[in-house]
């Protein structure tokens, strides 16, 4: 209960100042439209760039807009970590009734949520224009959640340990801005990864950015994935991985730790 | 004039050395830079493998808008945004802006400058890098009008990016929060090195009118490398749509100190 609170509160921050609310969704509506027609630009010749259809490309950024904000922390997540060890804040939820790891969970759902309230009503109004023609089946629908829960763990694991930097070092902002930047260039956000020659594809094949972007995408869009179970097998042991990675490193941090807040 | 410029260059070199306070930091910003640069770089190469012209923008002339972007931007980013994002935004809010009004100095020239931004000089020298190995293996083939407009037009358009960019700021003194309009600030700054000229007429029309930030380098390096012709009228536009930013921005600014208030101190 106490971190439906947590939830609760997290959500009622972005609703305080609702000049912010517009701001955001028209910054939103700008960075998508340019992205889009950008692509539209780029296929307007052949119709068509590497093996994506015009349509593809479209629906592969729209389905990125709309549904990453869901499962993406991206640093913002992992700053908010480093900087409660910076101030001494972890102090203070060290001595609260909660678990660091639940109260950072709860407050990374809502995180999400409140990301994904903002940005799905206005994808909804540029699918209307775009009028989006993919029809998947149950089947799919449930795999694409799976996945999209994995993508959620992962990433959220991954930026957790970054925070977790915050431990050794002073400040942790541009550190974990350049992972992100890096994680972004081999995860499909910027451009789907199939567009590198085959070797870099294989070789960001081995890491879990593939997941955070590219893999969910290509469900969604159907598009030809071989070996559907050996991903999510390969997924699935980066997260075991990256858990047992992020307990460890949290033992010896918090060890390090000292902290005066109140 | 001489106690405004020495101003300027202790508040920047004050916060030139408090940016580099922390090293590790500035390593990683560099980096970061460098990523970001190498993304765009890597993509347009993977697009132009598959095709010859995106619009009419040839793969050299993408590059050069790219990089003529990208310094306007990191140019507007040590100068302009920590002054307007990290000064004036918190002032409004917090009531400091009195203290800003008070000293027998224009205000507006005390609070929207002397914030120098570390990230705009990390972005600047990889782009400027790029420009110049541009111009060494692909020098352009302009004319004097051509380079010369190309100046004009690319000064005038990063005073225009300032002043669109401060008048969503300026919307603080209405609002209790301008905390997220940085969204809103980036999504217009970043579509400066996007090729905008190859959107819908109508897309194109608001980047050139209202929101003019293809004034910021779409259109002087069109001029540049023969993609657009010089001529009377694109000057006329420029004049108006700068004299039209200059007075709504002077205006919202009288408007919003008249509305100000504060006890801060």
């Amino acid at each position: 209960m106490k971190y439906l609170y947590l939830f609760r509160t997290s959500l009622l921050e972005i609703i305080e100042y609702r000049a912010n609310i517009p701001a955001r969704s028209l910054a939103f509506i700008i960075n998508l439209s340019l992205t889009l027609l950008l692509w539209l630009a780029v296929t307007g010749v052949k119709g068509e760039i590497f093996s994506y259809s015009r349509n593809e490309i479209i629906y592969y950024f729209l389905f990125l807009s709309a549904i990453l904000p869901l499962v993406i922390g991206g640093g913002d997540f992992a700053q908010k970590i480093g900087s409660d060890i910076k101030n001494g804040d972890l102090g203070g939820i060290l001595l609260k009734p909660v678990t660091p790891f639940r109260y950072y969970l709860s407050l990374a759902v809502s995180e999400r949520i409140k990301d994904f309230i903002t940005t799905l009503p206005l994808v909804f109004i540029v699918y209307l224009f775009i009028q989006i023609n993919v029809s998947l089946e149950f089947r799919d629908v449930l795999i694409l959640f799976l996945s999209l829960a994995f993508t959620f763990a992962l990433n959220h694991l991954f930026m957790a340990m970054i925070g977790l930097m915050g431990f050794w070092t002073t400040e942790i902002g541009w550190t974990s801005t350049f992972i992100v930047q890096v994680i972004n260039l081999f995860s499909g956000v910027r451009f789907p990864i199939n567009f590198y020659p085959q070797m870099i594809f294989n070789l960001i094949g081995i890491t879990p950015f593939l997941y955070f972007g590219y893999f969910p995408a290509s469900i969604f869009l159907k598009r030809n994935i071989t070996n559907m179970g050996t991903a999510f097998l390969v997924q699935f042991i980066w997260l075991v991985t990256l858990f047992i990675l992020l307990k460890r490193i949290w033992s010896i941090g918090i060890k390090r730790y000292e902290g005066a807040s109140q | 004039m001489k106690k405004y410029l020495e101003i300027f260059w202790l508040t920047n070199k004050m916060w030139f050395q408090s940016e580099i306070a922390y090293r590790v930091e500035v390593i990683f910003l560099f980096l970061n830079t460098l990523v970001l640069i190498a993304a765009t770089v890597i993509l347009y190469v993977l697009i132009f493998s598959q095709t010859t012209t995106v619009g009419d923008w040839d793969l050299t002339s993408m590059f050069y808008l790219f990089a003529v972007g990208n310094v306007v931007v990191s140019v507007y980013t040590m100068f302009a945004w920590g002054p307007i994002y990290h000064q004036f935004r918190p002032a409004i809010k917090t009531g400091k802006l009195d203290i800003f009004l008070l000293k027998p100095m224009s205000p507006g020239f005390l609070v929207l400058t002397g914030r120098f931004d570390l990230s705009g000089f990390a972005r600047f020298v990889p782009s400027l890098g790029l420009l110049i190995y541009l111009l060494w293996t692909s020098p352009v083939q302009a004319s004097a009008t051509q380079i010369i407009t190309f100046f004009i037009f690319l000064l005038t358009g990063m005073g225009l990016l300032y002043l669109l960019i401060f008048l969503i700021y300026v919307a603080g003194f209405w609002t209790t929060s301008t905390d997220y309009f940085h969204h809103l600030a980036w999504s217009f700054i970043s579509a400066t090195s996007q090729p905008t000229s190859v959107f819908p007429k109508l897309v194109f029309g608001i980047f050139s009118t209202i929101l003019p930030v293809a004034f910021a380098a779409v259109i002087p390096v069109r001029i540049l490398v023969g993609l657009e012709p010089v001529t009377l009228q694109a000057y006329v536009g420029l004049i108006v749509i700068l004299l039209f930013f200059g007075l709504i921005s002077g205006f919202a600014w009288n408007r919003g100190l008249r509305r100000y208030g504060s006890v801060s101190s």
